[in-house]
């Protein structure tokens, strides 16, 4: 769903350019160092599928990176439109200058939305962004601008379950002052997916975020999440578990840019890796220097399961300000033998005792979510993939 | 070609009579500026070293040729011109010194002053000290001593010839000639510096102790140490830095390589305190050191201490690669920046070997404008069943002008290995603060009390001569910091 000259725009080409001239990050850029890209196929869905029927609920559905979804029962108060120019430039500017993944889907946009939520509004409807494909060859790229205005509410989820050659899509949220905001991301692409994502969320004053990742699927996948803590007593918490098997490749970067003093930020990640799988963490946070006051914590755990698989991690800390308390810590370990013999001794099967153990190590986590009705899905996600269904 | 004649002619009037006025007033000798394979086989020549050794520092001026310069650290390093930089400089003397005697007492009286214990008063101290002066070794004490317990201790210029299958056998065998621009450059043009070796059995019967200083001005001292410890042996080896203030920024580029066999333990310990330049960063030292060592045998360990207070910019991690079954490699640091300094500095463990154990512990104190960067990697490769590492990285934050970045890389191949990682940031409590000035202590005093507390976990690693000058010199360090 695109304006008709919106691939013509000057944001747009020279996104294009740029990642024409950049090319692939080689084997010394550093932020792609635990994250080789061989291969990604770049070839932008042009039109759509048949138009699927509306879905029950407050559903925005892309297939094959178009939106499909037809008309949608809005809430008042949250409200969507296509992009004009203007908004193009203005999605565009909160994107990283240069940023391989920001280049990449500007420059091969399929479908570019807004969804403005207006300032006050309490939407307690749950919105469910669904991205599907089913062309092996094809490449997704839709960008999605949420504007969240101050003293509001929403609630968002996305569904990952795309089969495609690349599914890159690129979310924006401005959320206002005082805004509140749950969001979950459950990504269960097709193990022939490669997924890379970048989602920016420019965070006010006393604006309450918390957000949560589910990773389990796709071939490769880069979740890459942006913080920009830019007012006062904001407080974001972001919430990762990755699994991965055979010879998925998961990665979670974020960057939590503290810019100015009194907020609070918290990360949580959880990795179990199996076979040969390859888990990737790489956090930063980033304390400017007038960011007093500022609390930032970092927690990554990672769970080998198998002799072959690898864990990579990388927590960063940046800091300017004096008056800050910052820690990050990381851990990387099998499950503990005698964890395992405690249950066994007390009449458990080692299979089961295995995955009580990996439930356990991933239940601090879970129980960050606000979203209170993907709990049950979310835990029902992990425990198939245990039992490898 | 002309420059090669020009530099032929300028090789050729650096080895006549040559006059510079000093600073401590020594004749010194050094090849004209610059760097070729001129400059290479004049050092080669001048220290009258096998071929072997010249093919090997020219294969490494080749790689150097082709290096870019690390730009992956936190630092903001100005462009370094090579050109302009004295590749050799060695106090003139008409023979080499038989005993202290004979030494220039100009440079006693300079070692003196920065308190190096060089005289017989320090024989009491069990010290024994291979002083460099620049780039030469000029007096050596207690080798007699040493060489009844079969243990050698001499400048590495002397060592090629005493014991060339050792050196030929070990040098490079652990910072390969290529592994880095840095020390590529330093196997090209290296000096001197120091060379140790502990036969199997032998538990050293003296701390080790070297001084490095850097006094001739624009001259880049590229020292090369290397300590080998043969099976069952023990030493600990204590290596301190000074230099004079300086206008212009010099340049080191060090490389230490340590081996250890089969149940060997070395203890390497440092305080370097280099000139850091004024409080604009103007004039101190650059560092760039590669410190690797090698657990070759099982059960061997290898413990490096670090106390880092000086030089304006400083890109060192010293490393280990546990090779041994349950091999152990250790990592101290306090690393202290003020003023407009700059530190990226840390460590990497690599584990090779099944039960091998590595504890990282980082203290790093900023203050001032200036930049404090942990940077350190944990590598456990599949083979190295219940491997183990501990990390934690302290900064301490004094003043809001200043920043402390931790950087550490945990790449983990086996299951069974077990890597963990914590990092604070923190700034000096009010509280803290409070309690001390109660107690009569003023501003200056209650931070270094404080600074001093902070570090102890690494300060109570050092030797006990060093640990009472590293405190000292902490608080030296961080003075005009508060108030």
């Amino acid at each position: 769903m695109l304006p008709n000259n919106l691939q013509q725009t000057a944001a747009v080409l020279a996104a294009r350019d740029q990642f024409a001239a950049t090319g692939l990050p080689g084997a010394k850029s550093e932020p792609w160092i635990y994250t080789r890209l061989q291969e990604v196929v770049v070839n932008p869905a042009q039109s759509a599928q048949a138009a699927t029927s509306p879905e029950a609920g407050l559903i925005l559905h892309f297939d094959n990176g178009l939106l499909v979804s037809g008309d949608v029962a809005w809430p008042a108060g949250m409200a969507m439109r296509v992009f004009t120019d203007a908004d193009m430039a203005d999605f565009a500017a909160y994107l990283p200058e240069d940023h391989l993944l920001g280049t990449l889907s500007v420059g091969h946009v399929t479908s570019a939305i807004v969804i403005e939520v207006e300032a006050g509004a309490q939407i307690t409807e749950l919105l469910t962004l669904r991205f599907t494909a089913n062309v092996a060859d094809q490449s997704a790229h839709p960008l999605i601008f949420i504007k969240q205005g101050a003293g509001s509410q929403c609630r968002i989820v996305e569904h990952h379950e795309s089969h495609a050659a690349l599914s890159a899509p690129l979310i924006v949220m401005d959320i206002g002052a005082e805004a509140v905001l749950d969001h979950a991301k459950m990504q269960a692409d097709t193990d022939s997916t490669k997924h890379l994502s970048l989602t920016v969320m420019a965070v006010a004053e006393k604006a309450d975020i918390n957000s949560f990742t589910t990773a389990i699927g796709g071939q490769l996948a880069r979740h890459e999440t942006h913080m920009h803590l830019n007012g006062e007593h904001a407080d974001v918490a972001l919430s990762s578990i990755y699994m991965a098997r055979g010879t998925q490749h998961q990665d979670m970067t974020t960057r939590m840019l503290h810019q100015v003093p009194n907020c609070t930020s918290s990360q949580l990640i959880r990795g179990v890796l199996d076979d040969t799988a390859k888990g990737v963490f790489q956090g930063k946070v980033v304390v400017a220097r007038d960011a007093q006051k500022t609390d930032g914590q970092q927690m990554s755990r990672a769970l080998l399961l198998s002799r072959q698989a690898e864990a990579d991690a990388k927590p960063e800390l940046e800091i300017y300000a004096d008056d800050v308390v910052c820690s990050h810590g990381a851990t990387v370990g099998e499950l503990d033998e005698t964890h395992l013999f405690y249950l066994k001794s007390r009449g458990i099967e080692a299979d089961e005792a295995r995955m009580m153990l990996i439930e356990a190590f991933l239940l601090d986590t879970l129980e960050t979510v606000r979203l209170d009705e993907l709990r049950a899905s979310l835990t029902t996600a992990i425990q198939r993939w245990m039992t490898g269904v | 070609m002309a420059a090669t004649q020009e530099t032929i002619a300028a090789v050729e009037e650096a080895t006549g009579q040559y006059k510079y006025g000093f600073v401590t007033d020594i004749e010194v000798e050094k090849a004209p500026k610059g760097l070729n394979e001129d400059i290479i086989r004049f050092i080669s020549a001048k220290k009258d070293e096998p071929d072997w050794l010249l093919e090997w520092r020219l294969k490494a001026y080749q790689k150097w040729l082709t290096m870019d310069s690390p730009d992956w650290a936190k630092l903001d390093i100005p462009e370094i011109d090579y050109q302009d930089i004295h590749y050799y400089a060695a106090p003139k003397t008409a023979e080499g010194p038989k005993s202290l005697d004979e030494v220039d007492p100009e440079l006693l009286a300079t070692y003196e002053k920065l308190g190096i214990p060089l005289n017989e008063q320090k024989m009491l101290a069990g010290v024994a000290v291979d002083a460099v002066f620049d780039s030469v070794s000029v007096a050596t004490t207690f080798r007699e001593e040493l060489a009844k317990a079969g243990v050698v201790f001499c400048p590495i210029s002397e060592a090629v010839h005493s014991h060339p299958e050792l050196v030929k056998k070990y040098l490079g065998s652990v910072v390969p000639v290529a592994d880095n621009y840095f020390s590529a450059l330093n196997s090209a043009v290296f000096t001197d510096g120091s060379f140790v070796f502990i036969p199997k059995g032998v538990r050293c019967p003296m701390e080790l102790s070297t001084y490095f200083r850097i006094n001739e001005k624009n001259t880049g001292q590229f020292e090369r140490t290397l300590i080998i410890a043969e099976d069952q042996s023990y030493v600990s080896y204590l290596e301190g830095c000074t230099a004079p203030q300086r206008d212009e920024n010099q340049l080191h580029a060090a490389v230490v390589e340590l081996v250890a066999l089969e149940d060997a333990e070395i203890k390497y310990s440092t305080v370097q305190n280099w000139y850091p330049g004024d409080a604009e960063g103007k004039g101190g030292i650059y560092n760039f050191v590669t410190k690797r060592g090698a657990c070759r045998g099982d059960r061997a360990k290898i413990s490096w201490t670090q106390v880092e207070t000086g030089s304006a910019v400083t890109w060192k991690y010293p490393s280990c690669i546990l090779q041994g079954k349950d091999s152990v490699g250790e990592f101290y640091s306090v690393a202290v920046t003020n003023g407009a300094q700059q530190a990226d500095t840390g460590t990497k463990m690599i584990h090779l070997g099944e039960g091998s154990r590595s504890t990282i512990i980082s203290k790093g104190i900023s203050a001032g404008k200036s930049n404090n960067t942990y940077r350190g990697l944990v590598q456990v490769m599949p083979k190295a069943e219940n491997a183990r590492n501990f990390t934690q990285c302290d900064s301490l934050l004094v003043g809001d002008k200043c920043g402390a970045h931790t950087v550490p890389y945990i790449v983990s191949r086996n299951p069974s290995g077990k890597v963990e990682h914590e990092a604070t940031t923190s700034r000096i409590s009010e509280d803290q603060l409070f309690y001390c000035h109660q107690r009569g202590l003023d501003e200056e005093e209650a931070v270094s009390l404080i600074v001093n507390g902070f570090c102890r976990e690494v300060m109570k690693e050092l030797p006990m001569e060093f640990a009472v000058e590293a405190q000292k010199l902490i608080a030296i360090s961080l003075e005009g910091s508060v108030g």
